[in-house]
């Protein structure tokens, strides 16, 4: 009977978006703040009810109903510390992005808000199922309403952008389906039945050369998300092209999902290949580190820039995890969710910008320190803590992943360093050119009170995870893989 | 045996033949409807009753099963469906009356297509349906490019039922007997072999593989949406279900399946990227959803038919709730940049759950018919085929979404029918639920 209550829990949690879409569509559209603000208000009711329900249940938390019977498809849930942490992170980005956004997105606000809810569902859905075919209704879920926001509220190249960004991702996912069902048909010829449930197709070992064939099938499709090294170059044209508050989604969770998908479904099906072939995906994960840093310093354009920034950090993310190392793992975990605070505050923050002066490019920016104080100290917050400033989040998690991989090899140590000093070099050069020096132009007026009010969450979790990152680590003290 | 194993071809027979009798007392429009939906009605009842009692058994040249029975009701039901996509010409007075009963007609055929036990019957049933689709296409009224289309429909039609006669002869030398039973009993290497290639040709004119698809996007151009939709539906899946027969019959291994149905998804897909008329995009289009349908054909398993009418039902839902919309369309023979200047909210919205769906993403229904399709051939280890056919559907995403995004931008109101209305609802009601909950169609069965 107990179960039965827990599972229409979980169930009220995944259709909760759906419910909220409904009041949503009854509002006439010409309240455009009130749609917005209504929505936030939403959200942050789905947001108290997931606390709720995290507190009132043990966790790990699993639940499954029957779904499709010939595939034995399953409705299965699976919460533990990893999907809280990436669901929370996903709310106080939905929530902050949305508040500071009320100004940004005039028109057609009830269809963005459409799309808005219906991205929160498809993210949810990628972090709570533990259920193959979920999981990747899921996935390619949340392309379609990422593709729209992209495509019709973004900046001048957007139709280019949202194109490449949706060609790139559905690839990854036309592998990543081809590996479910080899995946899935295997384990029927095995077992007899079939089965999409994630760990009991982890109990199964699978032969080396089919480990082989379907580590890449699926990897790819997670490499693509992140994005690793060769697979990156959608990625600075969607950030930049998209509206702020789509690159702080973006940038935020929608990268994350590719680590908790290598995280949860790589490291659990294929533990033997893919510490046979860590290597490679390490020297590419250096090239992430060294490469895109480089490609951040001749950037004139501040939202490219910070994707590449973006780019670098999410190397240091699959660097920790391929180290196979306690702190690795631990380090990259936490890394996830300090990296999606401060990109997505970066992203909102160069959209603040370029609101307000019409342009991106930094050597046409300077001398904002004088006209709009506000906005340049909390840039300067959060540029120190992506380049890692001890006392500031992301110093915790590069520390523990550069120390994991001292304990693994020095070598590749001493050059994801290079990587941080390369950091300050482009984050320390932008916001001299753009914030110091003599102010050119029109008068402009600082952060409206709803933007500075989206920051305030934000400025509090960098300086409390930078300064007590054991409130976050000690969740995750017995990180083994899952097997 | 008895005869009311014949009731459905009984049914549809007599609504051809009352409607034959009102020509001659009436020429109200309503009249044909009426008789046309009734006897749809009644025979998807009918058919029902014969499942329900599992009727099976041959008698002469015609076979009773399951899997035919399933067949007729979904072929009904699309046919159905397809009528009513007609109603909205009558109004504009730019088809002539005998659509209804010409409809009828090729239900007709069909039925006996799908049920025939007999390659010659069959071969009659398909000149029967392509003589009332000849019909169909000369009934539009503004028939400048009808005309020509007629002509090219005409020509490539006749040639491909000439290269399915000549396959008759020479399976007949081969077997001397056409049974359906008999063709595998004699197996007299070339001449089967020669049998099958050409009959598989004359196949592929009306199931659009490549490369003999080329007359799809002319006619499609050609035609107001109400024929493209009935044109791309209903006689598919006739001879889709034509195929089947003929797949558990005959053995089609020697043809490379997967290799046509991939060039077919291919080729459709990268034309449809370059071109830019919209009617032309969704020729290409069907093009490459029958390659699509094709590759399941790979296995001999049992689930093959269920993926198969899974999908048919799918596709003949979603293609017909598409044209639906679009035929609500001002001017029909639009790029798609002009699209921005003639569309509303609503019907964007729903017009994306269409595109969705064909392009195959979750949680609409085409995305089940693809997993479930693609997963038999998975069964049978051909992994290279179905990763191809995936990234087909990124390549049918680009001018999809395309289409969904011009689609968004227009701000211009609609008015459309409330019949319409109400199969628009219908018809994406029932594409996320069969997303939502793929058994459903149990039911059906």
């Amino acid at each position: 009977m107990a179960g039965g209550f827990k599972i229409m829990d979980i169930l009220l949690f995944f259709f909760f978006p759906f419910l909220s879409l409904f009041l949503i569509f009854l509002i006439p559209s010409r309240f455009k703040n009130f749609i917005f603000l209504f929505s936030i208000f939403l959200i942050l009711i789905h947001f108290s009810y997931f606390l709720y329900f995290i507190f009132k249940n043990e966790i790990p938390f699993f639940q499954k109903i029957r779904w499709i019977k010939f595939f034995n498809i399953n409705l299965s849930f699976y919460i533990d510390n990893l999907s809280i942490s990436l669901i929370i992170l996903n709310f106080i980005i939905f929530i902050t992005g949305l508040l500071f956004s009320i100004k940004e997105i005039e028109e057609r606000v009830k269809e963005f808000l459409i799309w808005c809810f219906l991205l929160l569902a498809g993210i949810n859905g990628v972090f709570i199922s533990s259920d193959l075919f979920l999981f990747f209704l899921s996935w390619e879920f949340m392309l379609i309403p990422m593709f729209f926001i992209i495509k019709d509220w973004g900046y001048e190249k957007r139709e280019y952008a949202s194109f490449k960004f949706l060609i790139y991702t559905m690839t990854g996912s036309s592998f990543l389906i081809t590996g479910i069902l080899i995946t899935v048909f295997y384990f029927k010829n095995l077992k007899g039945f079939f089965s999409f449930d994630i760990f009991e197709i982890s109990k199964i070992s699978l032969p080396y050369n089919l480990e082989k064939i379907l580590f890449f099938l699926f990897i790819i499709s997670f490499l693509i998300k992140i994005p690793l090294f060769p697979f990156h170059t959608w990625l600075p044209d969607a950030h930049t092209q998209a509206p702020s508050f789509g690159s702080a989604i973006l940038a935020g969770i929608l990268l994350k999902t590719g680590a908790y998908g290598i995280l949860r479904i790589i490291l659990n099906f294929f533990p033997n290949f893919s510490k046979e072939i860590k290597d490679i995906i390490i020297i590419l994960s250096l090239f992430n580190i060294i490469y895109s840093p480089l490609m951040a310093i001749v950037q004139k354009d501040l939202k490219r820039l910070i994707a590449y920034s973006s780019i670098g950090h999410m190397g240091f993310i699959t660097v920790g995890i391929f180290t196979f190392e306690k702190e690795g793992i631990q380090g990259s975990i936490f890394q996830i969710f300090n990296h999606g605070i401060t990109i997505s505050a970066l992203f909102m923050i160069a959209g603040a910008i370029y609101k307000r002066k019409g342009t991106r490019e930094i050597e046409k920016l300077g001398g904002l320190a004088s006209k709009i104080p506000i906005l340049s100290f909390i840039f300067a917050l959060f540029m120190l803590s992506g380049i890692g400033l001890p006392g500031l989040n992301n110093f915790a998690g590069e520390f523990l992943i550069i120390y994991a991989l001292f304990k693994n090899n020095v070598f590749v140590a001493m050059i994801s360093l290079i990587g941080i000093i390369l950091t300050c070099a482009y984050f320390l050069t932008a916001y001299r050119k753009s914030i110091f020096g003599e102010y050119k132009g029109e008068e402009i007026r600082d952060l409206r009170i709803n933007e500075i009010l989206s920051f305030i969450p934000l400025i509090f979790l960098i300086f409390y995870l930078g300064l007590y990152p054991k409130i976050f680590l000690e969740n995750f003290k017995e990180i083994t893989l899952w097997k | 045996m008895e005869i009311k194993i014949f009731s459905t071809e009984i049914f549809v027979f007599s609504g051809i033949f009352l409607s034959l009798l009102f020509f001659l007392f009436s020429k109200r429009i309503f009249y044909f409807y009426l008789i046309s939906v009734l006897s749809h009605l009644i025979s998807i009842f009918s058919e029902f009753y014969l499942l329900r009692n599992k009727v099976s058994g041959e008698i002469y040249f015609l076979k009773f099963s399951f899997e035919g029975e399933v067949l007729s009701i979904i072929l009904i039901f699309s046919s159905l469906i397809s009528i009513f996509l007609f109603l909205d010409y009558y109004k504009k007075e730019i088809i002539k009356r005998e659509i209804p009963f010409l409809i009828l007609n090729s239900l007709l055929a069909i039925l006996i297509l799908i049920k025939s036990n007999n390659l010659f019957i069959s071969f009659l049933a398909i000149e029967y349906l392509s003589i009332t689709i000849y019909s169909m296409i000369i009934s539009f009224k503004e028939c400048e490019l009808g005309i020509e289309a007629l002509l090219k429909y005409f020509i490539l039609s006749s040639f491909s039922s000439l290269l399915i006669l000549f396959s008759l002869s020479i399976l007949y030398l081969n077997s001397s007997n056409l049974n359906y039973h008999f063709l595998m009993e004699k197996e007299f290497y070339p001449l089967h072999l020669l049998g099958i290639i050409f009959l598989f040709a004359g196949l592929s004119f009306k199931l659009l593989f490549v490369p003999f698809h080329l007359w799809t996007p002319d006619i499609f151009e050609a035609l107001p949406f109400p024929f493209i939709s009935y044109i791309s539906v209903v006689p598919k899946i006739g001879m889709f279900g034509f195929l089947y027969f003929l797949h558990e019959n005959l053995n089609f291994d020697v043809l490379y399946i997967g290799i046509i149905s991939i060039i077919t998804a291919s080729i459709g897909n990268i034309s449809a990227l370059i071109e830019r008329k919209l009617k032309r995009v969704f020729a290409f289009s069907t093009v490459a959803h029958s390659g699509y349908i094709l590759l399941p054909f790979l296995s001999k398993s049992k689930v093959l038919f269920d993926a198969l009418i899974f999908y048919l039902l799918i596709y003949s839902i979603m293609q017909s709730g598409i044209f639906l919309l679009l035929q609500n369309l001002k001017d029909e023979n639009v790029k798609i940049e002009d699209l921005k200047n003639k569309t509303s909210l609503s019907f964007s919205f729903f017009s994306l759950i269409f595109l969705l769906s064909l392009t195959g993403i979750p949680p609409t229904g085409g995305f089940y018919g693809k997993f479930y399709i693609f997963s038999l051939c998975i069964n049978e280890g051909y992994i290279f085929y179905v990763l191809i056919a995936f990234l087909n559907s990124v390549i049918s995403a680009y001018y999809y979404l395309r289409i969904a995004g011009e689609i968004f931008k227009g701000k211009e109101k609609i008015n459309l029918s409330i019949l319409s209305n109400i199969l628009i609802v219908l018809l994406t009601s029932l594409i996320i639920l069969f997303g939502i909950y793929p058994e459903f169609i149990n039911i059906v069965k």
